[in-house]
């Protein structure tokens, strides 16, 4: 018999079962946040300069920088005097490390190649070819074995530092990925052509990033509930207790760089752990630690003060925790992905109001500008660039 | 704030089917999803407990949804495939999960509410309480009614 509880359950997600469920375009989000922003200000009459009322106000650059040269890098934003806008930050490289420029995958050595879709968010390489994750449907694709490899993804795409294996956790293929899916599968693959086949293992997490690549285990890190793990290909599966999150991984030294369980609530403590030991090597008070550098010595972390106030970055030993570097970036400087470039440079995938652009960060505050400042198509779900999630060859 | 683009690729969609579900109607389901997530964007870089964003995010959604339906210019008619007849049950069960729907979408908003985050949700009558800012005796007393209103449109064999 079927009971008026189980006929609700039923009726409500079969409601939903054809849903296509819509994607709000970041620059909507945005936007809408934006005109929020300056009503919220208006209504309790903070009437403070037009820059404080929108989310990515100009930046603040070193008024020495020849305006008319066009050319060399804008000096660290501490120095700065001269408010100027994103168009105004001098263009330097492209990016030496691959990313998404449209509908192009750019490699870090310049190679272009045409993608099939335009909605890819991430990119690996993966048995000769790429992986790539789309927006709307949330399938993750090998290019060119449409027919044959074709899944719904959970979480993000890892590299490993040598670049000849990817990470990533798959379902079996359905419709609408969104909806759940099946049993999750964490697959580790060759980058380059190969007729062995992935190694897999199942994957415990169901709403989780695959972070990294150490040795013969994978990092995945929740996006909200549960704890992040290491999981050997062995099947085998190691709780990371001291951590909330893990944000990078350090196949050198063989450490992990996240969130301290326990300090979620302000202030967020960073903590360094050695995985195999479940030691914590060090912790930073304050700061939200993020990746490590390629070459694993040292690790970038963040600190927020208040929402548009200038961003403050350290850069940290990895193995002691003495702090090297310290710089910020200017106020209403919105970042979106934060990737080591080389040991000496991080690339921020950044938006300024309508405008998006990938600005370079030397570690002594330097900015520049690795793309050409791009227009924010409101009306798509898509922005023109997009940093890949590793730097890999 | 650096995540907050994967966490809107990976949850967005949830969040949309429970707007619609709140709301019946895709337009209006898309725009409380739009506010929700520019509310949290702004709030984005205050929210150390990234373990809790999506209870977070759910609340922003609840308020919003509840503050839409205040205010007297916002309401709307629910929509159903035909319009109840006078004197008759506003909703005859008959056999279809579509009936069972047109149920729920005729309940007021916040009992609505209560049954879509208990039966879709799958939450504790406690986090109900605690998402929707109400007693836990007004989550016991809304699903209690509902269900109660439900049983009498139904088969007797079933209720």
């Amino acid at each position: 018999m079927t009971r008026p509880e189980d006929l609700l359950s039923d009726a409500l997600r079969e409601r939903i079962e054809h849903f296509e469920t819509p994607s709000t375009p970041l620059s909507d989000v945005v936007s809408t946040a934006r005109h929020l922003r300056r009503r919220r200000n208006l209504r309790v009459g903070v009437a403070t300069a037009a820059a404080a009322l929108v989310l990515a106000a100009p930046f603040v650059v070193n008024a020495s920088r020849s305006s008319d040269t066009g050319s060399g890098p804008v000096g660290p934003s501490q120095e700065s005097t001269a408010p100027v806008t994103l168009a105004d930050v001098a263009l330097g490289a492209p990016p030496a490390i691959a990313w998404i420029d449209g509908r192009d995958y750019v490699a870090a050595d310049g190679t272009r190649t045409r993608l099939p879709f335009d909605d890819v968010v991430r990119v690996v390489p993966y048995r000769d070819s790429l992986l790539v994750v789309r927006r709307g449907d949330g399938h993750v694709i090998w290019l060119d074995h449409e027919d044959e490899a074709q899944w719904c993804g959970h979480g993000s795409l890892a590299l490993s530092p040598d670049g000849a294996s990817t990470a990533f956790a798959v379902s079996p293929a359905t419709a609408d990925c969104t909806r759940g899916g099946g049993e999750i599968t964490l697959h580790l693959g060759p980058t380059g052509p190969s007729s062995a086949a992935d190694r897999t293992r199942p994957m415990p997490l169901r709403d989780a990033a695959v972070v990294g690549i150490l040795g013969d285990a994978v990092v995945a890190s929740p996006y909200n509930e549960g704890q992040p793990v290491l999981l050997a290909l062995d099947g085998t599966t190691t709780t990371l207790d001291p951590l909330a999150r893990v944000t990078g991984v350090n196949a050198r030294l063989g450490l992990v760089s996240g969130l301290l369980a326990g300090s979620q609530d302000a202030p967020p403590t960073g903590a360094v752990l050695d995985p195999t030991t479940g030691s914590v090597a060090w912790t930073k008070q304050g700061w939200q630690l993020r990746d490590f550098s390629p070459g694993g010595s040292s690790v970038v972390g963040v600190r927020y003060r208040a929402p548009n106030a200038p961003v403050t970055w350290g850069v940290f030993d990895a193995a002691s925790g003495s702090q090297l570097h310290e710089f910020t970036t200017p106020a209403g400087f919105a970042f979106w992905t934060a990737v080591w470039e080389d040991d000496q440079h991080l690339l921020l995938d950044t938006t300024q109001g309508d405008t998006q652009a990938i600005v370079r960060v030397a570690l002594d505050g330097t900015i520049q500008l690795a793309t050409e400042p791009s227009p924010i198509d409101a009306a798509s779900p898509d922005r023109r660039y997009a940093l890949a999630p590793n730097a890999f060859p | 704030m650096v995540a907050f683009d994967s966490w809107l690729v990976a949850r967005e969609p949830a969040l949309q089917r429970l707007a619609l579900l709140l709301t019946n109607d895709e337009h209006a389901a898309q725009d409380l999803v739009q506010i929700t997530l520019a509310k949290l964007y702004l709030a984005w870089d205050r929210l150390d407990d990234r373990d809790r964003l999506d209870a977070y995010a759910r609340r922003i959604l609840l308020n919003e949804h509840r503050t839409a339906w205040r205010r007297p210019w916002r309401r709307r008619e629910v929509v159903t495939d035909e319009p109840p007849e006078v004197g008759q049950p506003a909703i005859e069960y008959d056999g279809s999960r579509e009936a069972v729907w047109r149920f729920v979408a005729s309940l007021p908003p916040r009992q609505r509410a209560v049954i879509v985050l208990r039966y879709y949700e799958d939450l504790s009558e406690a986090e109900i309480a605690d998402a929707l800012s109400i007693s836990l005796g007004t989550v016991k007393s809304q699903a209690s009614r509902a269900l109660a209103a439900l049983r009498t449109r139904l088969p007797e064999e079933m209720s």
